[in-house]
């Protein structure tokens, strides 16, 4: 489907480290020759050319007309209105300030970072797309560092550097803010809801970029940074955006490159851990930045940055069938709004972009690491030989690549460097591999949080790997039924409903997904006459051990929401409320799980309201349960899959 | 008023043309590889004697040409044409209307196709077509047309009628499935012009008349149609009234269906007409419509009624240089919103004006275009790019003042938006390159180049757009599929109208390593077209639908469109007799036992 294949078939001889790579000095680096290939018909603009531009636009001379009749304004004060707006969003493109910062952070990162590993040939290939066509280029979003990383390691490969749009909170950072500017980041409101003048703007602003093709457009397809180690469910509304220039012929075509950034260890883990808790993120200050000094004393491992399968957007929609013909009646002077069958195109889309990056993603021996600890903290251990971990981590890391979950090959040392990855959670203390019941950073919570700190701590890292073996465990936790499920298909489906506010699973593609699970699955299954046994065994466990937090933990929360939802409109209750009393609930009574994890019990009643069982309003303030009886048939279902016994709560 | 002087070309065609390639085959470019220098042949055209050393070095740097490898055409293989269906009934009564009729296999094969590049690909490589006409006749007269009609009713056999075959769009190829007999109807014998009427300006000829032959009688009484398209020298009268045609002085002239006044045609069901020539007529739903671009499907155009024009006192050539594509149709634009319209105004791509340079010869004003460039460059300090111009040629004509008027005024406009003149000479020889370009396919096609035009009309604010996107679809198609050099791939505004204006394109790749180069070319297009509806832009502007682009007529005309021309073939021809295939596809029998498979 519309893929330019630019992958190289083994990667591995192209793979090389940016921070060892050409330049020693990191000066000479930030002074070298930077000549990227322009898009073919790139017409130069200065950056308040581009803002000019955007002024004297069809789109914004319609909306400033319909606001000087709706609001009585005079055209030149919403002129100057929307320059103010304009001067508060757009980039300041400077390639000195390029240039400086990317010094400056070779040098931090050679001083924080193992290696930086890129493909040398899918930077090739990137930058010969790039003269081709538009590029939109979507990093999966893990990290502060992503805003910059991706601009750093273009300008590494002399491949025009993005514009990126970036959360306004950056904005306020002093100094940084303006620094991000001039690398080319612009900067967009959290909300404008009904502001037509601001959703003009950035919208003709963001297409300028695109049809001209000033510079690539960089924008997380998750929308925001990703607290849980999983991919976010796609927003769709800068990817419609981006994409209108197409739907408009403005531009023949647009070429999409999915980018994973596999960081081994994040900056803001911490900061992530706690949000995921609860308790509340500091707003993005500089001085915030300064105090984080402290992340030049640690190490943070690898990061490897792959540019998945480029998608050429001509191709997916021809191969849809998406109907250009439709927009060519109106004059440009007018502006049709997005169809309906664009608007599923650009669904489908963002959804493969997602499953692009995952498949580019990496996943590091401590993620296997953090799945094998959990495995013992479900059963209340914390602390484990050292040669008993090696062996299982070694053998579920084999296990998990032979299921496709594409494992790094490790060096001899990989323990303890794992270790150190996952510390200050994990340490090692003689011969045992220790997981702290309270680390540092928290002592201020009381002990049963402090327990779940770690639990959640190391849900994340082993929420990394789950995307490639999501299906695989559906189906272990499936068959462990001691009665062969007589349609797996059916509760396959239903599992994948519940979950699909955890997970990213490609809509239209269920039925491959069983087959191909099963496929992969079929060393360690019986099969006869049509079915299928997954014998115990450590496979099965490890996938079982997999999935079955998140289960348990929608149990409790399905329980809760029966129990105290009500059934009508009038006495809703705002979501954020009812999952902070799930979490304390669930603190007290189970001592310690990584249930506390607010992400997953938000997720448990999404999951519900698709499945049409509870109603949540669009501003999550309001949540009443629709069908209860449907709830509570659900919760026998999913009880009945974890414990063949029926378990009562 | 009988036409007593030469013809274009003879009634055995093949014997003035080239049965393979195009135009004269006294003419044609010529590559001496000792010198690598290009000449072209004979005596015709301007370009003649003049010899080319840029070419065939522009031909390898700039499209990948391998100029020693040599792909020449195959000789006739009068073997491979596929036996006719004959209905001897037919022949031996027509016979009494037509004294010519032809059954020989080379008459068969010149009338069963035009000069799409596939075509003539098909020609050059010995493998011809499944289907072609079983004979040829050669009516002289509206009557004999009548006659021959009825018969074909009677007998129940194909009737495609033919004028110069200069088609672009496969309408002359015959469908495959067709079983009954396919008569093709030359109509070149229909050459008479009947009258001249000056009071009215008006004049009344025969169908068949080649457009060379026709402006050289009326030149001799002091008249002209105007009606200048790039086929001009090969394609007749008929043909243009079938397919809607449009000449480069549309501007003051008018396209064909502004300079038909009265127009005849011979259906299964008899001949269709009006019978009054006026300027105007409010009776309803215009029958002549329904005959203008019918392409062959409904009947055979036999006589025609034109506007003429007396000949222009004055024809004055010009060109202008700006400084970039979009500027120039910046500029067409405010000339067609000021509707100062010079007879014909066109603009080149800079790809296309890189290409006219490559075309120059040693004494060629195009040297002196460079020289010109350069020095305007150089004087003005204007930051003119050579990759970035683009040059605009123009055709001022009428009465002296009114010329000299539109001069100034399209002058003044060109310089507010960057533009400069550059001289009479570029802008004639823009125009008189145009007849002896249509012969470089055919050296293009000596060396595994395939190449091929096609145009389009739109709005003025889908202009820039689509040509862009169109250019670069036609380079990205190409490269998906393997070609294995960045294809030649140029536009050039060719007319302006109010709302907005036609478009050319101009294509070629090498087919170098390509295991099919037809289905790449046939892709090629297919992408290109599609591209040009999601601009905004029309199936065609004046080559017609034919079969190449019959698949977009539902999406452009409706499907309720479809039906209703559809109901109108229905109800003119049942038999289907004029059963070509074009625009609709086939409907109505074609003889043919549905094959069970």
């Amino acid at each position: 489907m519309g893929d330019l294949q630019i992958y190289n078939q083994n990667p591995e001889n192209d793979e090389e480290d940016l921070l060892t790579h050409g330049y020693r000095s990191d000066l000479k680096w930030a002074l070298k020759d930077y000549r990227p290939p322009r898009y073919r018909y790139l017409r130069y603009r200065a950056p308040m050319q581009i803002k000019e531009e955007v002024l004297q636009s069809n789109r914004v001379c319609r909306v400033i007309s319909m606001l000087c009749k709706e609001t009585g304004k005079s055209t030149d004060q919403l002129n100057c209105e929307a320059m103010a707006i304009l001067e508060e969003m757009g980039h300041e493109f400077s390639e000195g300030v390029l240039r400086c910062i990317g010094g400056l952070m070779r040098k931090v990162f050679k001083q924080i970072l193992t290696r930086v590993v890129i493909d040398k040939e899918q930077m090739a290939s990137l930058s010969r797309l790039s003269k081709q066509s538009p590029l939109l280029i979507m990093p999966n979003h893990r990290s502060y560092l992503d805003f910059m990383l991706v601009t750093w390691v273009l300008y590494s490969y002399d491949i025009k550097t993005p514009v990126i749009a970036a959360g306004q909170d950056f904005m306020f950072m002093k100094g940084v803010g303006e620094v991000l500017r001039r690398c080319g980041a612009y900067f967009i409101r959290r909300s404008f809801g009904k502001d037509k003048l601001y959703w003009a703007l950035f919208t003709e602003y963001t297409q300028t970029h695109v049809i001209n093709g000033d510079a690539p457009v960089e924008f997380f397809i998750e929308g925001t940074r990703s607290r849980t180690g999983k991919s976010l469910q796609p927003k769709f509304g800068m990817l419609t955006i981006a994409l209108e220039p197409y739907f408009d012929a403005r531009v023949s075509d647009v070429t999409i490159c999915p980018v994973s950034l596999s960081y081994e260890r994040t900056v803001e883990e911490t900061l992530h851990v706690r949000e995921l808790m609860g308790i509340p993120k500091p707003k993005e200050s500089t001085r915030g930045l300064i105090k984080a000094h402290t992340i030049l004393n640690n190490n943070y491992g690898t990061i490897y940055v792959k540019v998945g399968c480029c998608l050429s957007v001509h191709k997916m929609a021809q191969e849809r069938k998406v109907d250009r013909k439709v927009r060519a009646l109106f004059p440009r002077a007018v502006i049709p709004s997005v169809q309906p069958h664009e608007r599923s195109f650009v669904n489908e889309l963002a959804y493969r972009v997602l499953t692009e990056q995952q498949k580019g993603a990496v996943t590091f021996t401590c993620s296997v690491l953090a799945s094998v600890l959990l495995s013992y903290l479900q059963r209340g251990v914390w602390s484990i030989a050292v040669e008993q971990i090696r062996t299982e981590v070694e053998w579920a890391g084999g296990f998990l690549s032979s299921l496709g979950a594409p494992t790094m090959q490790s060096e001899t040392t990989w323990l303890d460097h794992s270790i150190a990855m996952l510390a200050p959670v994990v340490s090692r203390v003689g011969e045992d591999i220790v997981v702290d019941k309270s680390p540092t950073g928290c002592e201020h919570l009381t002990r049963s949080f402090k327990l779940c700190y770690s639990f959640i701590s190391l849900a994340r890292r082993r929420n990394e790997l789950m995307h490639s073996v999501i299906n695989l465990t559906m189906i272990a936790i499936l068959l462990q039924h001691p009665k062969v499920p007589t349609c797996l298909r059916g509760q396959f489906l239903k599992l994948r409903q519940v979950l699909s506010a955890e997970f990213i699973f490609m809509p239209g593609q269920e039925e491959s997904d069983v087959d191909h699970s099963l496929a992969t699955l079929s060393p360690y299954l019986i099969t006869s006459c049509g079915t299928f046994k997954f014998p115990p065994g450590p496979e099965r466990a490890l996938l079982c051990s997999l999935i079955r937090p998140f289960l348990q933990t929608y149990l409790t929360s399905w329980q809760f929401v029966l129990s105290y939802l009500p059934r009508t409109e009038g006495h809703g209750q705002g979501v954020g409320e009812f999952c902070r009393r799930v979490q304390t609930y669930l603190s007290v009574l189970q001592s310690a799980t990584e249930g506390v994890n607010l992400s997953v019990i938000e997720n448990s009643l999404i999951g519900l309201s698709r499945m049409g069982l509870l109603y949540i309003s669009k501003d999550k303030t309001n949540m009443y349960c629709l069908d209860p009886a449907g709830i509570s048939d659900l919760i026998g279902e999913v009880a009945l899959i974890l414990n063949p016994l029926p378990a009562k709560l | 008023m009988p036409a007593d002087e030469e013809k274009a070309f003879p009634m055995k065609r093949q014997e003035g043309l080239k049965w393979n390639g195009w135009g004269y085959r006294d003419s044609k470019f010529i590559h001496a590889p000792d010198t690598d220098t290009c000449t072209f042949s004979g005596n015709r055209y301007p370009m003649c004697g003049i010899s080319m050393p840029h070419l065939m070095k522009w031909f390898r740097e700039h499209l990948g040409a391998n100029t020693n490898e040599k792909s020449p055409a195959k000789p006739l293989d009068l073997s491979k044409i596929p036996q006719p269906i004959r209905c001897p009934e037919f022949v031996a009564e027509a016979r009494q209307w037509c004294k010519s009729i032809s059954e020989d296999a080379e008459d068969r094969l010149m009338h069963g196709h035009g000069h799409l590049c596939e075509e003539i690909y098909v020609l050059r490589n010995n493998e011809y077509f499944d289907r072609i006409p079983d004979m040829v006749v050669f009516p002289s007269c509206h009557k004999d047309v009548e006659e021959l009609v009825k018969l074909a009713t009677k007998y129940n056999v194909v009737i495609i009628p033919m004028g110069g075959g200069t088609s672009v769009s496969g309408a002359l190829l015959c469908p495959t499935e067709e079983r009954r007999t396919i008569v093709s109807m030359d109509m070149t014998e229909m050459n008479r012009i009947h009258w001249i009427d000056p009071e009215n300006l008006m004049a009344h000829i025969e169908a068949g008349i080649i457009g060379q032959d026709l402006e050289k009688q009326l030149e001799r009484e002091g008249y002209t149609t105007g009606h200048q398209p790039d086929s001009l020298e090969f394609s007749s009268l008929g043909g243009w009234v079938a397919t809607r045609a449009s000449g480069m002085k549309k501007n003051i002239y008018g396209n064909i269906e502004d300079m038909v006044v009265r127009v005849k045609m011979v259906t299964a069901k008899g001949t269709i007409e009006k019978s009054c020539q006026v300027p105007r007529i409010s009776c309803g739903p215009d029958v002549h419509q329904m005959i203008l671009g019918s392409e062959g499907t409904l009947g055979v155009i036999t006589e025609v009624t034109l506007k003429i024009k007396p000949l222009p006192e004055c024809t004055e050539y010009g060109s202008l240089i700006f400084p970039e594509f979009d500027k120039g149709i910046n500029f067409l634009h405010e000339v067609s919103r000021k509707k100062i319209y010079p007879a014909s105004i066109r603009l080149m791509d800079n790809e296309q004006l890189q290409f006219g340079l490559a075309l120059k010869g040693e004494k060629s004003i195009f040297e002196k275009m460079t020289d010109y460039v350069k020095q305007v460059y150089i004087t003005r300090l204007r930051g003119f790019k050579q990759e970035k111009i683009s040059l605009c040629t123009v055709v001022f004509e009428g009465a002296k003042d009114r010329v000299q008027w539109e001069q100034k005024q399209i002058y003044d406009i060109a310089a507010g938006f960057g533009g400069i003149p550059a001289g009479e000479e570029n802008g004639k020889q823009g125009y008189l390159l145009t007849f002896s370009i249509a012969y470089l396919r055919d050296l293009g096609m000596d060396y595994h180049f395939v190449a091929e035009s096609f145009e389009t009309s739109v709005p003025w604010d889908r202009v820039s757009d689509l040509i862009k996107n169109v250019k670069q679809r036609i380079v990205d198609s190409c490269l998906e599929q393997g070609v294995c050099h960045t294809p030649y791939s140029a536009a050039r505004v060719t007319q302006c109208y109010d709302t907005g204006a036609c478009c050319y394109f101009y294509f070629g790749f090498s087919s170098v390593g390509l295991a099919d180069p037809m289905a790449v070319y046939s892709n090629l297009e297919q992408a290109a077209r599609e591209e040009v509806l999601a601009n905004g832009g029309s199936v065609s502007h004046h080559h017609g639908i034919g079969k190449v682009r019959a698949q977009f007529l539902e999406g452009t005309i409706s499907s309720v469109g479809k039906q209703a021309l559809m109901a109108v073939k229905q109800g003119l021809d049942p038999q289907n007799i004029f059963g070509n295939g074009n625009l609709i596809g086939v409907v109505g029998p074609t003889g043919a036992i549905k094959s069970k498979l």
